[in-house]
């Protein structure tokens, strides 16, 4: 899907594993920003680390259409969000064909409530131009900047906590995200596109 | 040269207006100028301190009072645009009487 999204969800709802299948199924090369190092659980990724070379890792990833990269930064988030900037920077000179996918894993520590000039920014509002696609995954919709959220044209939910009414503070339909999740299987998703709600899926 | 990401990212800090702890600490609101205004206390002293004040063009406790109040609110009395409504007000203060209407008591 060309579009940005966001995907919402509390812990071990099932987020992380949807973004890193929705990432194995990209056409194009991806860049998964992985802050907490997590264990990957789909597919097999190339680890990337800040001693690495930003022209090696923009290189992989322009010349192999298949290229999955994890990008683990440095532990503390105010060193981590420019070693993203820069990676995102060398990323944004360029239009890519097939186009780059890249998903920031706890974009509120990106990409924070009433932060500005994120890289998360970057990728949300200048990265379309460039065929640079975001998927913005975060625990709950009120941490992480109203501005990237504007822009991911699809929201995907997985069970959150007392989300309901901020949803329904932005024109979701919440009370019926609640309703449906709480009914669903463990580790369901509900899709909020086009002021349309499907589903609950399942990866 | 072959920079690593590390590298990189200090070469080109992100300054995006943030306080060190990662989350933008948000301004106290700043109270709008009516809020200002009906707030902010009378100039200090007695009012006989601003029977003679420059700005006092009456002579008498109303012009003090008001002298009192300007100071109050501006502190600064040497503002223009305090200039600009004394000024203002003594233009108005002093507008001639319209033709054929009698003078002033006492004029």
């Amino acid at each position: 899907m060309s579009e940005h999204e966001l995907i919402i969800g509390m812990t071990r709802s099932g987020k992380s594993y949807h973004a890193q299948a929705d990432a194995q199924a990209w056409r194009g090369p991806v860049l998964f920003y992985n802050p907490q190092g997590q264990k990957m659980d789909v597919g097999e990724w190339t680890r990337a680390t800040p001693t690495d070379s930003l022209s090696a890792l923009v290189s992989l990833l322009s010349n192999r259409p298949r290229a999955r990269v994890q990008f683990t930064p440095h532990w503390n988030t105010e060193v981590a969000r420019p070693q993203l900037a820069a990676i995102v920077d060398a990323c944004m000179q360029r239009i890519w064909t097939p186009a780059l996918l890249i998903v920031v894993d706890e974009a509120d520590q990106v990409a924070p409530q009433g932060k500005n000039g994120t890289p998360a920014h970057q990728i949300a509002q200048r990265g379309g131009k460039q065929q640079v696609w975001g998927r913005f995954v975060t625990q709950h919709p009120s941490v992480v900047s109203k501005m990237v959220m504007r822009q991911c044209t699809r929201k995907t939910i997985f069970l959150t906590e007392d989300s309901a009414a901020y949803f329904k503070a932005y024109g979701w339909p919440g009370d019926e995200i609640e309703r449906i999740l709480s009914n669903a299987p463990k580790h369901s998703y509900v899709v909020w596109q086009s002021r349309q709600l499907t589903g609950p899926f399942r990866d | 040269v072959d920079e690593t990401i590390a590298q990189a990212a200090l070469a080109d800090p992100q300054d995006d207006g943030m306080d060190p702890a990662g989350i933008s600490a948000p301004e106290p609101p700043r109270p709008s100028w009516w809020d200002r205004l009906i707030t902010a206390e009378t100039g200090e002293g007695p009012i006989s301190n601003y029977r003679n004040h420059p700005i006092n063009f009456t002579g008498d406790d109303g012009g003090a009072r008001l002298a009192r109040g300007l100071t109050g609110l501006f502190e600064n009395l040497n503002l223009a645009i305090v200039d600009l409504l004394v000024g203002a007000v003594q233009l108005l203060w002093k507008k001639p009487s319209p033709a054929g209407e009698p003078p002033n008591v006492g004029a």
